[in-house]
């Protein structure tokens, strides 16, 4: 194994040399393509981010004003409901009160029918009694009356017709 | 190891033994090192490997996530400049290219011994010239931030002026002991290794592996780390 | 007497080669107190992440630069026996 431990000119110039070559090439041809790579790409993630940053901004401006039209269609659904509501209630209310009126209505005409037919039937009755008492007196008058016989009759009578129409 | 292999690039091992007398002028025959050599070759394949790298980066698409070279490359420039903003500082991130170069060289340099060349930085020029640019550099920077004279109070007399052979020993020790750490450790790997090789001859494919694992990657990775670390430390010391 | 021939035997490159290997060998004892050092720091750090299990790689880096600057005296000794073995600067000032 041979041992190079006496620095010589021509070796040392020559080292130097390469070195200097090796670090004039790393500099220029390497490492300057690399910087500017990574500059580049430095840009790029800063752009994408800041891209990434304005998307974000405007989908949350579009998600609140979504929620904002969501909220005002639901406010205005739950408005018609109860408008509806309150209309179908006061529909229902004036329905059942007209409905009970004129039930009232017909029953108290009913009444009044009634009460007037019976009227009417009792004066009719009374007057066909009178009628018929007078002509049926008329008639005992006629003949003879034996008050004693006839009185009685008179009594049955009245007392027939009455009790079916009391 | 390849028996060729080490002809070419170990030089010729003929079983002498390690006190063998490299001494005469003679028996060094070619002028560049073997050692050198492989430097300069490794230092072009590493720039072509670097253009491709730097081609394909221009090509990449930014928006996708990089893949292969252009993945490698960026993991080495990220990783040093989080290393160099760590240690120096984010206004000295200038500085990002140049450890670059030496923690990509010194790695796959160190790590040469893995394929049976010799390492590069077992030769004391390499290790010199590397430690002579790291302390010119370590010089002009400070010089550059604080002036000349700036520079060399701050450096040799600073709060204590008494201290100035203290001062000038440890500087002057800066480059002696940054390039004979280097070489020593991955020297002193590649004997062992070699001591190895010839001692257990045959059976060495069984031990080997686990010592090329500690003396060529751990070592070679560490030392690469301690040199770019202690370049980073020095040239920020010089610059405060 | 028998020193006195292996005295007289031996040549001084011999010899200069010799104590050149005994010297790398001293050379190389610096790794001793290396050896120690990168232990108290490697026991020191393994303290400082049972203390703080969270902080272990900072320590670990710390521990790793540490050690390996504290690695530079052996390898100063290392360095030496190399150039003793392998450059011989006392056999070419004979």
């Amino acid at each position: 194994m041979q041992i190079y431990i006496m620095p010589d000119l021509v070796n040392f110039t020559l080292q130097i040399l390469s070195t200097l070559v090796l670090f004039l090439v790393i500099k220029y041809f390497a490492w300057a393509p690399m910087k500017e790579f990574l500059r580049k790409r430095q840009e790029l993630v800063s752009q994408e981010i800041n891209r990434a940053e304005m998307l974000k901004s405007d989908a949350i401006a579009l998600k609140k004003s979504a929620e904002a039209q969501v909220q005002v269609a639901r406010d205005e659904a739950r408005e018609i409901v109860e408008n509806s509501k309150k209309q179908a209630q006061h529909m229902h209310d004036e329905i059942v009160s007209n409905a009970r009126k004129e039930a009232q209505q017909k029953l108290s005409k009913a009444a009044a029918d009634i009460e007037q037919e019976r009227k009417a039937v009792y004066s009719k009755i009374r007057s066909d009694i009178v009628e018929l008492a007078v002509s049926s007196a008329e008639k005992m008058i006629e003949k003879e009356i034996d008050s004693n016989v006839h009185n009685e009759l008179f009594d049955q009578f009245v007392a027939k017709v009455g009790g079916s129409h009391e | 190891m390849n028996p060729l292999l080490m002809k070419f690039a170990i030089g010729e091992s003929d079983g002498s033994g390690l006190f063998k007398i490299f001494q005469s002028e003679a028996d060094m025959n070619p002028i560049v090192n073997p050692t050198v050599f492989n430097s300069v070759v490794l230092v072009l394949v590493l720039s072509v490997f670097f253009i491709i790298c730097g081609n394909a980066v221009k090509k990449a698409d930014p928006t996708k996530p990089s893949r292969g070279i252009v993945l490698l490359l960026e993991m080495l420039v990220t990783g040093i400049e989080g290393l160099v903003e760590q240690t120096m500082g984010l206004k000295h991130l200038n500085f990002a290219p140049f450890i670059g170069t030496l923690a990509a060289y010194l790695v796959c340099a160190n790590l040469l011994g893995l394929l049976g060349l010799s390492a590069p930085t077992s030769d004391y020029n390499v290790t010199l010239a590397l430690a002579v640019i790291t302390i010119v550099v370590m010089v002009g920077s400070g010089i550059k931030a604080k002036g000349i004279g700036g520079y060399l109070y701050d450096t040799y007399l600073g709060d204590f002026p008494f201290l100035l052979p203290l001062n000038i020993t440890g500087e002057l020790a800066k480059p002696i002991s940054l390039s004979f750490r280097l070489f020593g450790n991955i020297l002193s790997g590649g004997i062992i290794m070699s001591l190895i090789y010839q001692a257990l001859g045959w059976f060495s494919p069984l031990i080997a592996p686990a010592l090329h694992g500690y003396f060529d990657v751990f070592s070679g990775v560490i030392q690469t780390l301690i040199f770019i670390m202690l370049t980073m430390i020095w040239s920020q010391g010089a610059m405060e | 007497m028998f020193l006195e021939t292996v005295a007289s035997s031996i040549s001084n490159e011999a010899f200069v080669l010799g104590m050149s290997a005994v010297g790398a060998g001293l050379a190389v004892c610096s790794g001793i107190g290396t050896g120690i050092g990168q232990g108290n720091a490697a026991g020191q750090a393994a303290a400082a992440v049972g203390r703080q299990p969270e902080a272990k790689g900072d320590v670990m880096q710390m521990m790793i630069l540490g050690q390996a600057i504290a690695e530079t005296s052996a390898i100063y000794g290392f360095v030496v026996a190399i150039i003793l073995l392998f450059i011989n600067p006392l056999v070419s000032s004979l």
